[in-house]
């Protein structure tokens, strides 16, 4: 295992979390007694995705897998920064 | 020829818990952790990590916040230790306990007793601390459920209504 | 937990001579245990390879600090809890008691000893930078007496130190006279608290008439030991701050550091951040080493 210590099995602790807003979408799901939907496991899916996509949004370069790391963010930029200076149309925006 | 490792002998180790006088038999090299929950059946502190990374095993040594992971039992003798055991009187909840019940702060469980030990900690330093200060205070407490957010709210709470409850 | 208690020895004479004669009688025996924040990782996951422990922890004449002639005597059995409550080291000595805040978190800060962050030698022990740029000299007791030994020579490569089998560190010795420094100490890791760091720096700087008249920087992670980034120093040290001169400095760091790619952090990230770490403390330096 990767990271079978608790030293470099990195979770956030109470100082790394931004606030976190929780509102409920209550729509009613046709499959579930009187509506009802599991609100355990679904909501793990989101966050990485839309986080990553802020990511992208912001920075204009493609992040495609989790975990994403500053090391992978400050590679995929460098690298960017390097095929622009190379690229004969220079400031092409994806 | 690998020499087959010494047996050695458990030794006397008294010292105070939740206000008691207590005498163990142990090795000297056993973990406070072990000690507490085995020996003395206070199973409230938890193992969460072993390594001092989570903080579920806090305890008060002399008022001051350790992982009794790391310690061995032999420096325990003569201290005075607090476990979450020590903090309800009879039936009466202590403040702390109290607000995680109202504020929701607890979801496992397994960091609970910990986290209101390094939040005791914090109190009697900063009686009525800003956010960023429980934030930093309960840093060393991992929470894998809740996001902190009901724990960090119960604390603030306590600050609020004051310790005495 | 994957160590047998059984197995194990703990002896704990209770005064510094007494643990001292111990060492003496049987040099690499025993291993020094103090607040165990390290030792005791290593038992647990049964990779400790000392069956025979000697405690150091709470021993008076290790755990204290004192102020004489100049200088500050900072016992090597402090706990970090116990160098930032110091009025003194919080003052004039506020790189060493920032890397006691963000070592581990605050239950280890109140078991873990400068001592052992010392004598451990890992490159990435937050309080080491701070130790070289204050220029600290290391006090080391045997049996048979006393030698002081410059921190900056401690190092002998990874995870080696110049410390005898009989000997353990006493103090820690500095000069009071830093007041007049510019001091930035800046901790990278992967999160707020409790983090392994992926770099770490401490730097002083005084400037006289907008000149650098004396730069100090130091960096951990960065290299098997913890590193003097002396060549940046004599880049910057009778100049001006300006905009090339940062850029040539962040570039310099970048090569004199030797990062590699371990499982917190990459080589090449590593190097950007020194470098823009050295850029940050060089603009700071220009903004507030004018006002002290």
């Amino acid at each position: 295992m990767q990271n079978g210590q608790m030293t470099n099995y990195i979770i956030p602790t109470s100082a790394d979390l931004a606030p976190i807003r929780v509102y409920f979408e209550e729509l009613g799901n046709v499959h579930g007694a009187f509506g009802a939907k599991g609100i355990g496991e679904l909501p793990m899916d989101g966050p990485a995705p839309a986080v990553i996509n802020a990511v992208e949004d912001a920075l204009g370069v493609p992040f495609r897998s989790i975990p994403l790391l500053p090391e992978d963010i400050f590679d995929a930029v460098a690298n960017e920064r390097e095929r622009e200076r190379f690229s004969p149309v220079a400031g092409d925006r994806r | 020829m690998i020499e087959p490792p010494q047996s050695h002998t458990k030794c006397e180790i008294s010292f105070q818990v939740n206000g008691k006088l207590v005498a163990v038999r142990a090795y000297p090299m056993e973990r406070l952790l072990d000690v507490l929950r085995e020996e003395l059946g206070l199973t409230g502190t938890k193992e969460g990590c072993g390594e001092g990374e989570c903080g579920s095993c806090s305890v008060l040594m002399d008022g001051v916040l350790v992982n009794s992971c790391l310690v061995p039992a032999l420096q325990a003798k003569g201290v005075n230790i607090t476990t979450v055991e020590g903090l309800a009187e009879d039936e009466r909840l202590h403040a702390l306990q109290q607000a995680f019940l109202d504020c929701g702060g607890a979801q496992c469980g397994i960091c609970t007793p910990g986290m209101i030990l390094a939040a005791l900690h914090l109190l009697g330093k900063k009686p009525q601390p800003t956010i960023e200060e429980i934030r930093e205070g309960l840093s060393g407490n991992l929470c894998r459920c809740t996001g902190y957010a009901q724990i960090i709210e119960a604390v603030a709470e306590v600050g609020r209504r004051g310790i005495a409850g | 937990m994957r160590a047998r208690p059984a197995e194990y020895e703990l002896a704990a004479p209770g005064t510094l001579s007494a643990v001292l004669s111990l060492l003496a009688q049987e040099p690499g025996e025993w291993l020094p245990i103090a607040g165990g924040t390290d030792v005791m990782v290593q038992y647990s996951a049964g990779r400790l390879p000392s069956r025979k422990l000697v405690s150091i922890w709470n021993l008076p004449e290790l755990r204290r600090i004192e102020t004489i002639g100049g200088k500050i005597w900072i016992g090597a059995g402090c706990t970090y809890a116990d160098l930032c409550d110091h009025e003194i080291v919080r003052r004039e000595f506020s790189l060493l008691a920032s890397a006691a805040r963000w070592t581990g978190g605050i239950a280890n800060q109140n078991r873990g000893t400068i001592g052992g962050n010392i004598v451990n030698a890992s490159p990435a022990g937050d309080s080491l930078p701070a130790l070289m740029v204050y220029d600290a000299d290391l006090i080391l007791v045997s049996a048979k007496g006393r030698r002081s030994v410059s921190y900056s020579d401690f190092h002998t490569g990874y995870r080696k130190t110049r410390l005898a089998p009989d000997e353990l560190v006493e103090s820690i010795c500095l000069d009071r006279r830093f007041s007049g420094y510019y001091a930035h100490a800046r901790k990278v890791g992967a999160r707020h608290a409790q983090a392994i760091s992926k770099v770490c720096f401490a730097a002083l700087g005084r400037l006289a008439d907008g000149v650098v008249e004396d730069i100090r920087l130091a960096m951990g992670s960065v290299a098997p030991v913890p590193l003097r980034l002396s060549e940046t120093e004599r880049l910057v040290k009778g100049h001006r701050i300006e905009p090339e001169l940062m850029r040539l400095a962040s570039r310099t760091a970048a090569a004199e550091i030797r990062p590699i790619d371990d499982i917190r952090s990459t080589a090449r990230y590593r190097a950007a951040v020194a470098g823009n770490l050295v850029a940050e403390f060089l603009e700071r330096l220009s903004v507030r080493g004018r006002t002290i």
